[in-house]
């Protein structure tokens, strides 16, 4: 069970020094963010500095299925060469074509085996429909041939195929079943699979009992059946589902690298604002503010996880320098990492689901009991998140 | 839909050329089994009942082709290398007429032991070695089926589960008659359920997986039986509706709320096969590989 930072801009110093805290085991980057020449500068340096360090390259296939428009924000990626028809509209006609598939897929794999890179990440589209529909046919297709083009290529490292499913789709128990059986079932099968969930930018999204436990019973199907499975983008979700047998859960350090959303490629929609500095609590699966730590903290002193990355929030966070990112982008990941170090499971043990369930339902006792001391949260920090998440680990648990 | 066993053991004989009918034995879905004996050797001799197919150029092209896939598939038994499954005898799989009505005939080697069904019957609980053999056995079975003839047999329960010889010997899967080979039709009347109720899988009950059943299919019916056998009781016992709505929707009991002095390892192996979605039973080579360790 490990966390991955999944990298959003150019090289920086969080991720070198997440490797040398401890409190990230990999990195993911895309070709969207990077220059190509510096990209690799970056990785060697990481590979001869971490030897053990996970590397995966996304090569954001699903970007170039977005309606074209100049203003789409595609960043560095053309001048990678994973595909010589980058420009080349992905519609569902050029889709169905196997020769595209065969050439879009050995382009990137073929890319990507000469990157110091620790596995293979196949492209894929992201399925918004129902996974039943021609476009998650089109996905499932993207699967198979990958699988194909790595044997034929005869590369070297494992191939995780790219499974990305728009939220929503995971409404459909069955379709989730069904798709499980498939993939289960494959008859030349990848390694693993890299997991993406578009959200709309809207928590509710993802946060739906329905929905998480689909997903769970994904993860833990994959994974009892040999598969490997990173979900990327994953943040507090995928911690947690690391008690369901996933692999590796990833965070970056701005909420868009976070959760997953091709909109990230799509024409800017006016300026971000700052967002405000916040505290990772492992007890209450949560970022809070600065302030609702300061006030909660004396009421329920366990919501403080005293880690190393906690140092500079020691005393409410004052030192904490606004404009710098790294401090707290460590303490996130430092927190995210002792979650997955509480509750994941390599075992698939029920008894880890059911510590996973009883550490939630601690922290949605927590959150009740400093409401009744009065301490209110903002909706995007307070309790509306657990419940979610129990009736998801329930309904897995109730599966097995 | 049931049949009449053949009880005119003389008129088998008559069609059988050289056979000597002992015993009727015992008659189960399609087929009616009884001890006879070939050139002075015993063996299992096995009727299938044919149903009637209609009369027009379809329903006996239809019938034609089930007959060819059900002497295909019986005669897989032969290419089967393991121990674990029975092997075909003498009487190659033959179609013949007995009193207006069509049958399959065929024979197997005759087993002496018990079958499992024999010792729950009994009352007999095994100790976690015993079961973890038993399901090591079929597994190994299902393996051999489902690894290299694309099989899965559909029909695995205790009454098809014998020994060789005595309890300590191995544990033989009788029955390959409703198999299925995965890319094939199946060897059922059409519409009817597969399996025998109690042991059917969930996605038994489900036309639309009937034909994308693996051999996840096959492991929960070895589940359900290694269960009976651990615990004397069947998982889904003290539910509540029909047992098709309870294989469907009830969660099953897990081996220790029946066996509570049980080896919890194995009681996890066996509760896995009983999940009702295939992909959380896992695979057939991680089940194998746990039996073994245990074993061991």
């Amino acid at each position: 069970m490990k966390l991955y930072c999944q990298c959003g801009s150019g090289p920086g110093t969080k991720a070198s020094r997440g490797f040398e805290e401890q409190v990230i085991d990999g990195i993911i980057v895309g070709p969207k963010e990077h220059v190509p020449g510096t990209l690799r500068d970056m990785l060697e340096s990481l590979t001869a500095d971490f030897p053990h360090a996970d590397i995966l390259f996304d090569p954001q296939y699903y970007a170039l299925n977005l309606p074209q428009n100049s203003k789409n924000r595609f960043g560095h990626m053309e001048k990678f060469k994973q595909w010589p028809n980058f420009h080349a509209r992905r519609t569902e006609a050029y889709l169905r074509d196997r020769e595209n598939v065969v050439a879009d897929i050995g382009g990137s794999l073929s890319f990507q085996e000469t990157l110091p890179t620790t596995r293979l990440v196949a492209p894929n589209i992201v399925v918004n429909r129902s996974l039943d529909s021609r476009l998650g046919q089109i996905a499932e297709t993207f699967i198979v041939t990958a699988s194909e083009v790595h044997k034929d290529l005869g590369l070297s490292k494992p191939l995780l195929c790219t499974l990305a499913v728009g939220a929503e789709t995971l409404s459909q128990t069955e379709e989730v079943q069904r798709l499980a059986n498939t993939l289960i079932s494959l008859p030349n099968p990848p390694a693993g699979f890299y997991l993406l969930v578009e959200t709309s930018g809207d928590p509710s999204d993802l946060y739906d009992a329905r929905r998480y436990g689909n997903l769970l019973f994904l993860i833990y199907s994959l994974k009892l059946n040999g598969f490997e499975v990173v979900w990327g983008y994953s943040d507090i979700l995928g911690a947690i589902a690391t008690c369901a047998g996933l692999d590796a859960a990833s965070s970056g350090w701005f909420g868009t690298l976070r959760s997953f959303s091709t909109s990230r490629f799509a024409p800017a929609e006016g300026m971000a604002s700052r967002p405000r500095t916040k505290y990772f609590s492992v007890h209450l699966k949560n970022r809070i503010l600065l302030a609702e730590l300061r006030l909660a903290r004396r009421l329920a002193p366990q919501i403080f996880s005293s880690l190393a990355t906690d140092a500079p929030y020691v005393n409410g966070g004052e030192i904490i320098d606004p404009e710098d990112d790294t401090e707290k982008c460590l303490q996130s990941w430092g927190g995210l990492t002792a979650l997955i170090q509480a509750i994941g499971s390599q075992e698939l043990e029920v008894d880890a689901i059911d510590r996973a369930l009883l550490d939630c339902e601690e922290a949605w006792a927590t959150y009740q009991e400093l409401r009744s001391r009065a301490v209110r949260f903002e909706p995007d920090t307070s309790s509306g998140h657990l419940r979610p998440i129990i009736e998801g680990l329930q309904e897995l648990k109730d599966e097995l | 839909m049931s049949f009449n066993p053949p009880l005119d053991l003389a008129l088998i004989e008559k069609e059988l050329p050289g056979w000597r009918v002992l015993q009727f034995i015992k008659k189960g879905g399609f087929k009616a089994a009884y001890r006879g004996e070939f050139n002075g050797k015993v063996e299992a001799l096995k009727l299938f009942h044919l149903p009637d197919f209609g009369t027009d150029a379809e329903e006996v092209a239809a019938k034609e082709a089930f007959v060819k896939r059900f002497i295909r598939e019986t005669r897989l038994l032969q290419e089967c290398e393991t121990p674990h499954l029975v092997k075909l005898a003498s009487l190659d799989p033959t179609t013949i007429q007995l009193g207006g009505v069509e049958f399959i005939a065929y024979s197997e080697e005759f087993l002496q032991g018990e079958s499992i069904h024999d010792l729950i019957v009994a009352g007999i609980l095994p100790n976690e070695v015993e079961v973890a053999n038993m399901m090591l056995g079929v597994a190994r079975a299902i393996e051999e089926l489902w690894g290299k003839h694309s099989c899965v047999h559909r029909d695995i329960k205790p009454d098809n589960l014998k020994f060789r010889s005595d309890r300590s010997g191995a544990i033989v899967v009788l029955d390959l008659g409703i198999s299925f080979d995965a890319e094939g039709t199946r060897l059922t009347e059409t519409g009817a359920f597969p399996g025998t109720p109690p042991f059917r899988a969930p996605e038994m009950l489900t036309p639309a997986y009937w034909d994308n059943l693996t051999e996840r299919t096959d492991m929960y019916c070895l589940g359900v039986s290694a269960f009976i056998f651990a615990t004397g009781k069947h998982p889904l016992e003290d539910g509540s509706g029909s047992l098709t709505g309870r294989i469907l929707n009830e969660p099953p009991k897990k081996v220790l709320e029946y066996r509570p002095g049980f080896d919890p390892k194995l009681a996890s192996i066996i509760d896995r096969m009983n999940r009702k979605a295939p992909p959380l039973r896992g695979t057939l080579g991680k089940l194998i590989a746990d039996l073994e360790a245990f074993i061991s």
